[in-house]
């Protein structure tokens, strides 16, 4: 999470800033990344849970086990009942999973189950990659992973 | 007069494009076939720093900017705050979103 000023606050799981602090080889993509500039480490970082309150609203921020990646977390803003998945969910699109910083098909299966436990049917819910759904598109989703990881 | 093409390859015909496939082979970077360029990166944070950033609001003063089918997610009025911030080639257009949003002062 980052605002956009030299005086913003960034904020993330711990193993965002152990990643963002050094060089960062993605196989995947056959591509290294380079380490972050001092300014874009996050300077907040969180283990499994940290609570935001920003301009009046709440935001909880929770840590999925390895999933996408080794840290990636759910942002819930609780009084517009919004959940941001972040690249656990990808709505009508093809995941990608980035072993290299600790991804993998049953963490994505098991993040699936974990945002369908937090999801109601009011929900609005933005995924990572493709259009904004709710908890049918989440249904899908786990349906699709748990039928692919099955054959 | 009709002129019908023979099947038979002549010496001259078999010489020139057995010579010409060899020279494209030879001519052709070897960087096409292997398997080791990284390419697809830098290509996406190119096409990133062009993309049109989309605007969706939502509830209570929270919208979503898609660029390139990546989410990001903007909280304001009075600061600004993204979630899922993450093509750094985007930054521009989603800084000039970002004040399209509210005329609250954004420094970049």
């Amino acid at each position: 999470m980052s605002g956009c000023t030299n005086r913003s606050r960034h904020s993330a799981q711990e193993n965002t800033r152990k990643h963002l602090s050094k060089d960062t080889r993605v196989e995947g993509w056959n591509h290294t990344f380079p380490a972050a500039p001092a300014g874009a480490i996050p300077s907040t970082v969180f283990k499994e849970d940290h609570t935001l309150q920003v301009n009046g609203a709440t935001l909880i921020l929770k840590h999925y086990m390895p999933a996408h990646t080794d840290s990636d977390i759910s942002v819930h803003f609780t009084e517009a009942d919004i959940f941001h998945t972040g690249d656990t969910f990808w709505n009508r699109n093809y995941p990608f999973i980035d072993y290299s910083t600790g991804g993998s098909i049953e963490g994505t299966i098991r993040a699936a189950e974990a945002n369908l436990a937090r999801v109601t049917d009011k929900m609005i819910v933005i995924p990572g990659h493709g259009a904004v759904g709710g908890k049918a598109d989440l249904i899908l989703f786990r349906t699709c992973w748990l039928k692919s990881a099955t054959r | 007069m009709v002129t019908t093409a023979s099947a038979e390859l002549s010496r001259r015909q078999f010489l020139a494009a057995t010579g010409l496939t060899a020279a494209t082979a030879w001519l052709t970077p070897t960087a096409l076939f292997a398997q080791s360029d990284d390419v697809l990166v830098p290509h996406a944070l190119k096409e990133a720093a062009t993309a049109k950033v989309t605007v969706q609001t939502l509830r209570r003063n929270i919208s979503v900017f898609t660029v390139q089918a990546k989410h990001r997610c903007p909280y304001w009025p009075d600061g600004k705050l993204l979630v899922d911030a993450e093509i750094v080639s985007a930054r521009p257009n989603v800084f000039a979103a970002l004040t399209s949003i509210n005329a609250d002062p954004s420094s970049n």
